[in-house]
């Protein structure tokens, strides 16, 4: 919402603390969300909202009145320097033969207010050097020159002279803007083959915006000459909707209209102080005050306010456009994030999924077996069944030799009992492939030679998950499973007997880490079904698989295999994370960690705060000191 | 090459080189970079298909608002009030002014739409003089008029003023068509400068002129004053611009514009872009070769594989030492390393001379599964022992190459040819009958990548077998090896001759005497056994640099064909920079020989840091 245009009712219940809270709030917290965001410029209008209030913070602390600072503002070859040379009678390089010839900002500084501690404070985060020799100015440098006025003119406030924003030497631009930011009136000076420029005409849109009060000058230029070129300018800025004169001030005027109610002057080549007081600065509208008594009869304290209020609208603008930016961003990284988790998730469920927990299953099945069945009995039983067993098992190692050729039955398929680490890590490798390409199409933008997802983090990445050992297999799972195998147990007593006597005979206790590699028998049905005429075994465990099916456990076997491929796809997919966390997406987590710690709530809240009292000042007659007061000086000039 | 004249063959030939190269970097239109030089030269190419020789020159006045064109236009045709003039509101020219004589007025090409307005100047001859709108002011449109116009024109003069001189968006948009015509520098207004600081502002517009890339000289630039013409060097300006004949140079603007074109389209800050990509693919190639080399290494630790590895080495050396042994070295080489063929194929014949037997058939067998034990089975067992780890990290290392490929966006530049891997037929019957056996053993393999860690593994063998073989066969062994052969040879040779000479039976009948039938055996035992000590020789040595090797160490794996996506993009980029380049120097050297035409030109060939920055 741009302040001006479609307000609510004025509301009064806006206090000073509040303002000042609101504003303090936004100083302390818009810096560090937008280091969060890694936005490295300060716009214009934030600058200026922060200097200006921080100058203002100053002086009150000091329990002194905020000097005005007026800005001679222009494109190159507009007469700043020598303008600005007239005024203060500081000798600062101007003239023709080198364009531009400034390129650093000076402040002259009445002597009154000749004190580095306080121009320090006036000018916040300003590197402030004293003017040594003019020819400093030469010199492309970023440093704030400053020095007293010699001219017995006497301005009443600091003036600056700042670099161009339209030539070649853009280093300059950011410099003229920066003290733009920070002055309440600006004086602009344009000559008049330039006032129509491109470039000027967007940044007197600025000043406009910026500006407590804005003084146009058209220098080198005859008063009647200049006269047709403000109708013409004022009627470009009216007409043209491209040029930005449409938004509105404060005030509640547009600034096309600002703009128009500005003082003009025109002025041919002034070469004395004396012609700045004399006839030769002409103030275009008869009823306007001379240029110099305009100058110096300022009410600082009005415009000063004023320049206060109008940047405090910038300001809003942008801390509103930040915080919502960092709540889009915040938003977007976590929907990435969980992306990547559920990508993660699935290639976890595709490696487990083609394994089933034979060895561990046989286990828990034999150890529920043992609870029903006596110590004694189970030993009696445990010596027969181990001399049968032998006795089958020579007879299967026969049996099992001419089946290798292809066997009686060539429809039965072959189980591959491996151990688990060994399929897991396989699978792994696989699946690792996989879900890098799928995070690099779910995120093409950060699949580039620079991205977080490029090739070669993509690659160290899998070669960390590859060498790390895999996490060992949690006990989680098997509760449930336990209470299924117990439930079988009580229904089929007999069959649960002759299961306990296994261990005894068939040295099961190592068959924990085996698994079925259901990728050959084809899925869990397949591995139990195919199993009960199998022609070819591979060891005890799928031996034993094969009573899975005569002993009516196959129920038992899914529910297992559910609960069992959750339970460790859960481990895997927390073992994957962790490493890619570190090794990719880091960025995004450190980044929303930082926005994170932000109140972007608050910070809405105490721009919407600030707008209304924004519309209370609009709202309020200029007569009105309430509002302004409370914005204003604590005490006096000192 | 005269000066003043561009050879036309020259201008054709470079055609088909932009031709060709257009056709080149089209394929990495997925680069921007890339994109922009296709269309660059797109361009190029259409001017000169669509232009036939022109019948006029256009020159245009280019600057800023206020810098006083429109004055200048009307001094310079000696038209005063031609194109309107205000000093009172800027941006004042809106349509473009075209001054010409009648007789060429139907050959301007100035479009309808942007409403020209014609002036009549019959001192213009074959030159047709705009006037733009400016190309800085408020009004956007204006910027977009006097564009297209200047895109059709020959000649730029470029007019600004004192004041504006440095101005950053005029600077802008003459870099913008600097490479791409023929400039004219003005200072106007030179008036208002105040009397001493002349020739400083002189030199310091010269300083800008020259950060733009071009080289002022009085030829090209100039300080008027269009409301004064009498003074300073307007004169000047109007011989070297309106007073030019054009007719001859028409064919060569023409070329010069095409040139232009061409030196744009290749300009180094459009190809920085490539070489860095190319920079990039380099290093990653590199890296990629020493992971591979990584693998291999670690693959060949186990000792067996070390062992089979050495053994099919050992093999091939002595197939190399067949080639680079001379005389009968050279034969025993030769023999060596085909015995166990040669032998399979003896028992073969027999079968065949001398009918099958059971005895006959279990011998020949014998004898083949030996040749394939000897040859194929070392092959085959560094395959499998190199096995499924290797396989599996090889194929891991090549869809890290493609994704490294589509990082730089260049994936789709990949062509979908399958490296041939099959081996030409040789000559030799063994060696027909090993690369059949071979053959065979390729078949067993199901993967196609065992069939690329096949080749590899060739290629890795003949090298270090070539390399053994050169250190093996030195001159020294050459000699030592064929020394004692060839004097019994000789030997014999001298004897036999003798012997052929004393046994002439048409110089005495009866002393007609051949040597023994035992002579010639005794002979052929010598000469066996004078090749055996040179054989001994060459075998030691053979087997001491075999013992020395160190596969782990020493495998190369210098061209792995995992690397020949990376090879061939790269080889595409530096391909496309190296013509480009090429076409960039010839262009700038054809546009300096055409320095008798008006204006001058950015840069200078070769001279790349000069070059403006393309906008």
């Amino acid at each position: 919402m741009i302040v001006g245009e479609d307000l609510p009712v004025r509301d009064p219940t806006y206090g000073i603390a509040e303002v000042h809270r609101c504003l303090a709030w936004l100083l302390s917290e818009i810096p560090q969300l937008k280091a969060a965001l890694g936005e490295l410029a300060e716009p214009p209008g934030w600058e200026a909202m922060r200097k200006r209030f921080q100058s203002l913070e100053f002086c009150r602390n000091k329990g002194l009145s905020p000097p005005l600072v007026a800005v001679l503002f222009g494109p190159s070859g507009g007469g700043k320097s020598t303008w600005f040379r007239l005024l203060t009678g500081v000798n600062v390089p101007a003239g023709e033969e080198q364009r531009p010839t400034t390129c650093a900002c000076v402040v002259a500084v009445p002597k009154k207010l000749w004190e580095r501690e306080f121009l320090e404070g006036v000018f916040p985060s300003c590197e402030l050097a004293e003017l040594q020799d003019p020819n400093q100015l030469r010199v492309s440098s970023d440093r704030v020159f400053f020095c007293p006025q010699e001219d017995p003119q006497g301005l009443p406030f600091i003036l600056a002279d700042v670099p161009d924003f339209n030539t070649v030497e853009s280093q300059n631009w950011e410099r003229a803007e920066r003290m733009l930011a920070r002055a309440e009136l600006v004086l602009f000076l344009t000559y008049s083959e330039s006032y129509s420029d491109r470039r000027t005409v967007e940044m007197l849109a600025r000043c406009c915006r910026l500006a407590g009060q804005l003084v146009y000058v058209f220098t080198k230029t005859e008063p009647e000459a200049a006269r047709e070129k403000r109708r013409h300018l004022l009627q470009l800025v009216r007409e043209r909707h491209d040029l930005g004169f449409d938004q509105k001030r404060v005030d509640g005027k547009t600034l096309s209209e600002f703009l128009a109610e500005s003082l003009f002057y025109a002025s041919p080549r002034v070469l004395s102080s004396e012609e700045l007081s004399g006839e030769r600065v002409i103030p275009l509208d008869e009823t306007a005050p001379g240029f110099l008594s305009l100058l110096v009869g300022r009410d600082s304290h009005h415009l000063v306010v004023r320049g206060l209020i109008e940047a405090i609208r910038e300001g809003i603008f942008y801390s509103k456009r930040l915080a919502e930016k960092a709540e889009k961003e915040r938003n977007e990284l976590e929907g990435n994030l969980r992306t990547i988790e559920e990508l993660i998730h699935r290639a976890a469920l595709t490696v487990v999924e083609g394994m089933f927990p034979v060895g561990r299953l046989v286990q828990l099945a034999v150890e529920e077996c043992e609870k029903r069945v006596p110590a004694l009995i189970r030993k009696s039983l445990g010596w027969m069944n181990g001399v049968t067993n032998r006795i089958r098992g020579k007879v299967m190692t026969v049996r099992d030799f001419f089946s290798l050729g292809g066997g009686s039955n060539r429809e039965e398929e072959t189980v591959d009992i491996c151990d688990q680490s060994q399929l897991e890590r396989k699978r792994l490798r696989q699946a690792v492939e996989h879900l890098v390409h799928e995070i690099r199409s779910h995120f093409p933008e950060e699949a580039t030679a620079n991205g977080i997802f490029s090739a070669e983090r993509c690659e160290k990445a899998r070669d960390v998950i590859e060498s790390q050992p895999l996490p060992l297999a949690g006990i989680g799972w098997e509760a449930s499973v336990r209470e299924e195998l117990a439930h079988w147990v009580r229904e089929n007593k007999w069959t649960a007997t002759t299961v306990s006597v296994i261990p005894t005979t068939l040295g099961i206790s190592a068959l924990g880490f085996l698994v079925a590699d259901l990728g050959i028998s084809g899925g869990l049905i397949g591995t139990l079904g195919t199993l009960s005429g199998l022609a070819t075994v591979n060891g005890v465990a799928a031996w034993l698989l094969q009573y899975f099916g005569r002993w009516k456990l196959q129920q038992v076997a899914e529910s297992a295999y559910q609960v069992w491929a959750e339970y460790r796809a859960k481990e895997l997919a927390q073992f994957l994370g962790e490493i890619l966390e570190a090794e990719l997406f880091k960025p995004w987590k450190e980044r929303l960690s930082r926005l994170a710690k932000h109140d972007l709530g608050k910070t809405l809240r105490a721009c919407e705060t600030l707008q209304q009292v924004l519309v209370n000042v609009r709202d309020a007659r200029e007569e009105d000191a309430t509002v302004f007061s409370s914005l204003g000086p604590a005490k006096e000039t000192e | 090459m005269a000066q003043g004249t561009v050879d036309i063959s020259s201008a054709e030939l470079l055609v088909e080189r932009v031709a060709r190269l257009k056709a080149a970097v089209g394929r990495l239109c997925h680069l921007p970079a890339a994109a922009e030089m296709t269309v660059r030269l797109d361009r190029a190419l259409q001017y000169l298909q669509a232009e036939t020789v022109p019948a006029v020159v256009q020159a245009v006045l280019l600057g800023p608002t206020g810098a006083g064109k429109s004055t200048l236009f009307n001094s310079l045709i000696r038209r005063p009030g031609a194109s309107p003039v205000s000093d009172a509101e800027r941006c004042f020219t809106k349509t473009p002014y075209v001054a010409v004589s009648q007789a060429c007025r139907p050959l301007v090409a100035v479009p309808e739409e942007l409403r020209p307005q014609f002036v009549e100047s019959p001192l213009l001859g074959r030159l047709v003089l705009c006037d733009l709108p400016d190309i800085d002011g408020v009004l956007a449109e204006h910027w977009d008029i006097a564009r297209q116009i200047v895109e059709q024109s020959h000649i730029v003069v470029y007019v600004t003023s004192p004041e504006k001189r440095a101005d950053f968006r005029v600077h802008e948009e003459v870099r913008r068509w600097a490479e791409r015509k023929r400039w004219l520098f003005v200072l106007n207004r030179a008036d208002e400068i105040p009397e001493g600081a002349l020739e400083e502002v002189c030199r310091d517009w010269d300083r800008r002129l020259k950060e733009l890339g071009f080289d002022p000289d009085e030829r090209n630039r100039f300080v008027v004053s269009a409301k004064h013409p009498q003074r300073f060097q307007f004169d000047l300006l109007r011989r070297e611009l309106i007073e030019h004949d054009y007719r001859q140079d028409l064919r060569q603007l023409r070329d010069e514009v095409f040139l232009a074109h061409v030196q744009y389209a290749t300009s180094p800050t459009v190809l920085a872009p490539l070489q860095d990509k190319i920079a990039q693919l380099r290093q990653a190639e590199e890296r990629f070769a020493e992971e591979i080399r990584r693998v291999y290494q670690k693959g060949f630790q186990e000792p067996r594989v070390a062992a089979a590895f050495r053994a099919i080495v050992r093999q091939q050396v002595w197939q190399s030492l067949a080639r680079r042994l001379w005389g009968i070295a050279s034969l025993t080489a030769w023999v060596h390393a085909r015995w166990h063929y040669l032998m399979a194929g003896y028992r073969l014949l027999r079968l065949g001379v001398y009918g099958p037997s059971l005895w006959g058939i279990a011998r020949a067998t014998m004898a083949a599964l030996r040749a394939f034990v000897t040859g194929i089975w070392p092959l085959k067992e560094v395959l499998e022992k190199l096995g499924s780890d290797t396989k599996w990290r090889l194929k891991q290392l090549a869809a890290d190459i493609h994704r490294t490929l589509e990082d730089h966006q260049l994936a789709e530049v990949l062509t979908s040819q399958v490296p041939d891997t099959a081996e030409p037929p040789s000559s030799s019957p063994a060696t027909t009958l090993k690369t059949s056996l071979e053959q065979i053993v390729v078949g067993l393999l199901n993967e196609e990548t065992d069939q690329e860690l096949l080749l590899e593994l060739r290629n890795e063998v003949d090298e270090q077998a070539e390399e053994l073989a050169s250190r093996v066969a030195k001159w020294w062994v050459n000699v030592a090896a064929n020394l004692l052969p060839t004097a019994v040879l000789v030997d014999i040779a001298v004897r036999l001759g003798w012997a052929w000479v004393g046994s002439a039976w048409y110089l005495n009948l009866s002393r007609a005497n051949y040597p023994p039938a035992g002579f010639y055996w005794l002979a052929l035992a010598l000469f066996v056994l004078s090749v055996l000590p040179g054989h001994w020789l060459v075998s030691a040595r053979t087997n001491g640099q075999i013992n020395r090797l160190r596969p782990s160490e020493e495998i190369r794996v210098a061209n792995s064909g995992l690397l020949r996506p990376l090879q061939e993009v790269r080889g595409l980029l530096q391909d496309v920079v190296t013509q480009a380049r090429a076409l960039h120097q010839q262009a700038c050297q054809l546009r300096q020989a055409l320095a008798h035409l008006p204006g001058t030109v950015v840069g200078r060939s070769g001279d790349d840091e000069t070059s403006p920055i393309d906008t």
